[in-house]
């Protein structure tokens, strides 16, 4: 068209004068072969004379367009043409802001966590190796160190492997504070192994290492703690009580492990002597030769395994290797989350689409007239579609900067000032660059076509005989159609989204609603570790005296020790068996949780004595029987329908030919997190077996617990000023921390789905707007002919509820496939939760009911005469 | 004044059309009378783009209507002509007059 008529009013005017000559002949074919005849005759002049004319003009003015010029004036019409229409070009950009910006943000997110190499030399070929047990279903479990050395050497496949082993209470003494932090033990080639280069210092040297062994710094921990003061390298600190070397400091960026860690230690695994009495607690990478793949390595590891198993039956029984691309265990289960959630922003920017598409076909519609007798007249449908193109472009563009600037504002926000919120390991790479401009665009350009194709295609199809035949009267019947199956799309994908939305926002406040089986609150923790230069009968003592003397303070209720606290990260586990009743074979032993407590542990967690009695300090003491209390999960397991105090546990973790008898059952209360199936657990007094050198305290208190923290500090000093107190905070903190991850992703599904439910309601507004306009002088004949108010609102109403029932009945079928895909975020919760979708489709509903109220009062509002003049 | 200003004998038609009417007239209106006068049909294309270029000489100007009062979508222009179009017109006048001064030609 642009090619064939001039642009602007100028050529719309001509078109019009011909429809108003159209108008005034007679009906009847002569009149639509006339206007055939007429419209050819005028491109004809205009695509071919006009050319010439305008040409020769041109080189009489000495000047030329290049094809730049012509991409210039493409855009600068698009421009122009919006500036004419800002309501429309503004919804639009809005629109297109809120898609792209929340598909943006998300998408750093995903391209940090999942997609950008880790920064290491040569990734592909780096692997993880940790040990599975088939039959306990236990997977990513750590390996001993012997099978973990046996594999390196058995497999072809791998050129190299290194340990480590995760986060544990260090005591460091730098000769200025001593401090507890959490520290790792790597083997002296691990760093060599990841290809990373210290930013300090020489590095760990395999020779120096088994001298004396070595510590690289955690950057940030070197720059907090000693002023990123070179100096540090060389000298000696001691930790745990043993003389360490600072061998250097590692890179700013290197990837966080686990919880991270303020320095890391060199450990050789070849001291650890027989491979069967270490138990399990490292962690195996692995650097694969060049050009074999991971699957080839598994079937070597596991026959490796083979072998080990029946090198050694008793340990090994029932456990295999597990080899994998190290970027899997490094994301873990953070993957599904995330896709989960561009999933669901990708709807979103789909439903933005949609929207916009809408939006366009109503202001084409607008000038489907002018459009139609432009295709008659020669217009190809290319000339129209490029059209559409370059506003779409513009819209998809301006909207794209905007969203890309919230995006890029958003997680720099979310980064600093929440990392907590994210709780997914390297969130903090997460930003606006190179790759995430590059999908902007993308993403802009595709949305762009995407909502111009509609209204192209449409354009393309214009039937000019049928546009004409009807008169002047609006809009054709088609586009209304493609208007309304355009909002049932919506509404469609907004009742999946919300549904999504509902269903894990359900799940996770069932997960909040599970009984604990504890009480959470008032409860100070904190962590004291005893390692340095103390017998273990020296940490009991240490314990028997410090627990009364918290107990009898005013204001604390109840206060006692475990080793790890439930919900706290990880955990320790030991195989067991009825005393004198071993199951069959061994690979048939069940698994359980143990834990060492000191004082009145229960009392301070709140955690019910079901049966029996608690552990008493007074009785249960080192030499004495060995007693243990268990949780409901395992005496139901062992001696289900009968007590289980007084039965006796052969327990892997101490020597299998003493028994321990139980003396109490508790409350079950999860471990590792509030999601897990309960497995068994056994508590033992930590004056029987002093196991770990750290414990946490946890202390009930009268009033809040951070206020007794001060006090808590005074008397730890009192008793031995060379004991740290560790990471204070209240259990409801650590609660907390331990479901970040779900209500991070509930948080955002929730937001998603509400932009969705309002994105859509402004899709249903516009098309009942807009057949409000084009049914005013039916609505008016109607009222003229006694038709009251109520009447018509009803009528409008009804055409609006139509559409969104539709697409109700629709997303609900979608949101039932939705709800499998998302079944692993539900917690249990079952996927076809009738709430979520009653949920859904009430806010749905009353939303798009608004969306019909304002159209349809507009309509009562038509007075008869001025419908009737309007045609 | 420029030597373009000279008009065609088409360009004239046009203008003088568009002063004949009472009010200022749309194209419909423009072409009628021409075809009326002239006893000749006039063609679409030629019209147009001899308005066009008139209106590039800023001989005629043209405003759109508001609201067109039939029932088609689409602007509605109406022309009129402007003042340097009314010297042009008298400027072609006299010099056709000039140059048939004393000429009687006899039409076989």
């Amino acid at each position: 068209m642009a090619a064939n008529l001039p642009q602007g009013t100028v050529g719309a005017s001509i078109v019009a004068d011909l429809d108003r000559e159209f108008d005034a002949r007679p009906a009847g074919w002569r009149r639509d072969v006339w206007y055939r005849i007429e419209a050819i005759r005028l491109v004809g002049n205009y695509r071919v004379l006009a050319p010439l004319r305008d040409r020769a003009d041109r080189r009489r003015r000495g000047e030329g367009r290049g094809s730049m010029e012509k991409m210039g004036s493409w855009f600068g019409h698009a421009v122009r043409r919006l500036k004419r229409d800002p309501a429309f070009a503004l919804l639009s950009i809005g629109t297109m802001a809120v898609g792209i910006g929340a598909t943006v943000a998300i998408f750093t997110v995903v391209d940090a966590v999942l997609l950008e190499p880790l920064p290491y030399d040569a990734p592909d070929r780096l692997v993880t190796l940790t040990e599975a047990h088939a039959i306990r279903g236990t997977t990513g479990n750590v390996m001993n160190p012997g099978n973990l050395l046996d594999v390196e050497a058995g497999v072809d496949g791998i050129a190299e492997a290194a340990g480590i082993v995760l986060s544990q209470s260090m005591v460091l003494d730098a000769g200025d504070e001593i401090r507890e932090v959490p520290g790792q033990y790597v083997t002296p080639n691990f760093f060599r192994l990841l290809g990373l280069e210290p930013a300090v210092g020489p590095g760990f040297s395999a020779e120096a290492s088994m001298a004396t062994p070595e510590l690289m710094l955690d950057h940030g921990f070197w720059t907090r703690e000693f002023g990123a003061d070179p100096a540090v390298v060389g000298r000696t600190f001691t930790v745990n009580g043993e003389p360490v070397r600072v061998a250097g400091v590692l890179p700013r960026d290197f990837l966080v492990w686990g919880d991270g860690a303020a320095f890391y230690t060199s450990i050789t695994l070849q001291e650890t002597g027989d491979q069967t009495s270490t138990g399990r607690f490292v962690y195996g990478i692995a650097r694969l030769v060049d050009g074999v793949d991971v699957e080839r390595v598994q079937a070597e590891g596991e026959a490796v395994f083979a072998g080990l198993r029946e090198a050694y039956p008793d340990f090994n029984a029932g456990w295999s290797v597990e080899i994998r691309p190290m970027r899997d265990t490094v994301v873990g289960d953070a993957r599904r989350g995330l896709w989960v959630l561009l999933g669901a922003v990708g709807m979103l920017l789909l439903i933005a689409c949609t929207n916009v598409a809408n939006l366009f076909l109503s202001r084409a519609t607008e000038r489907s007239r002018e459009m139609a007798v432009r295709t008659s007249l020669g217009a190809t449908g290319g000339v129209l579609a490029r059209q559409l193109l370059g506003e779409a472009l513009v819209l998809a563009g301006l909207g794209g900067a905007i969203g890309v600037a919230m995006a890029w504002g958003g997680t720099r926000l979310m980064a600093e000032r929440l990392p907590s919120a994210f709780a997914l390991p390297r969130v903090e790479h997460a930003g606006v660059d190179a790759t995430v401009l590059l999908f902007a665009v993308a993403v802009s350009i595709l949305t762009g076509c995407l909502f111009a194709l509609v209204p192209a295609m449409k354009a393309r199809r214009t039937e000019p005989a049928r546009v004409l035949a009807a008169e002047g009267r609006g809009p054709s019947r088609a586009t209304g159609r493609v208007r309304n199956g355009l909002v049932v799309l919506e509404v469609a994908l907004s009742m999946m989204l919300l549904v999504g939305a509902g269903l894990v926002a359900r799940g996770f406040v069932s997960l909040l609603e599970r009984d604990p089986g504890m009480r959470t609150e008032g409860v100070l923790t904190a962590r004291l570790n005893l390692t340095v230069g103390r017998t273990s009968a020296e940490r009991v003592a240490f314990w028997e005296t410090l627990m009364p003397r918290l107990a009898d303070r005013p204001g604390v209720e109840a206060a006692g020790a475990i080793t790890i606290l439930p919900l706290g990260g990880f955990g320790a586990g030991t195989s067991y068996h009825e005393f004198g009743n071993p199951p069959e074979s061994r690979d048939q032993w069940p698994v359980a949780d143990i834990r060492n407590v000191a004082g009145d542990y229960f009392g301070a967690m709140g955690i019910r004595i079901l049966e029996g009695r608690n552990f008493d300090a007074a009785t249960d003491v080192a030499g004495g029987a060995q007693v243990v209390v268990v949780n409901r999960a395992l005496a139901e397991e062992l001696f289900p329908g009968e007590s289980a105090v007084g039965e006796q546990l052969a327990i892997n973790w101490g020597p299998l030919d003493a028994p321990w008898e139980i003396v109490g059952v508790v409350e079950d209360v999860p471990q590792r997190d509030l999601s897990e199936e309960i497995r068994g657990v056994i508590y033992h007094p930590y004056a029987q077996a002093a196991y770990f050198p750290w414990m946490h305290l946890a202390i009930r208190t009268a009033g809040p617990p951070l206020d007794f923290a001060p006090e808590l500090r005074e008397m730890v000093t009192a008793l031995d000023p060379s004991i740290p107190v560790a990471q204070v905070e209240t259990y409801d903190q650590i609660v907390r921390r331990s479901v970040a991850r779900p209500r991070m992703t509930v948080t955002l599904m929730l937001i998603f789905g509400t932009l969705a439910a309002l994105l859509a309601s402004v899709g249903l507004y516009g098309v009942l707007s807009w057949t409000v306009t084009r049914r005013v002088r039916e609505i008016g004949v109607r009222m003229a002919i006694g038709a009251n108010g109520g009447s018509v609102l009803g009528l409008v109403v009804r055409q609006g509820m139509t559409l969104a029932l539709a697409g109700l009945a629709i997303g609900s079928v979608g949101a039932v496939v939705l709800g499998r895909v998302l079944e692993s975020l539900l917690f249990g919760l079952g996927a076809q939760d009738p709430t979520s979708f009653l949920g859904a489709a009430g806010l749905l509903g009353a939303v798009a009911l608004l969306a019909c109220l304002f159209p349809a009062w507009r309509a009562t509002r038509v007075a008869p005469a001025d419908a009737l003049r309007s045609d | 004044m420029s030597p373009n200003a000279f008009l065609g004998e088409f360009e004239q038609m046009v203008l003088l059309a568009i002063l004949q009417q009472s009010e200022t007239p749309w194209a419909l209106e423009i072409r009628s009378e021409i075809e009326a006068s002239a006893g000749r049909t006039v063609s679409r294309g030629a019209f147009y783009t001899t308005l066009d270029r008139l209106e590039r000489k800023g001989m005629v100007a043209w405003t759109e209507e508001d609201a067109p009062p039939d029932r088609t979508t689409g602007p509605l222009r109406r022309f009129a002509v402007t003042e340097e179009g009314r010297r042009a017109l008298a400027q072609s006048r006299s010099a056709l007059e000039t140059l048939w001064r004393g000429l009687e030609l006899e039409t076989p």
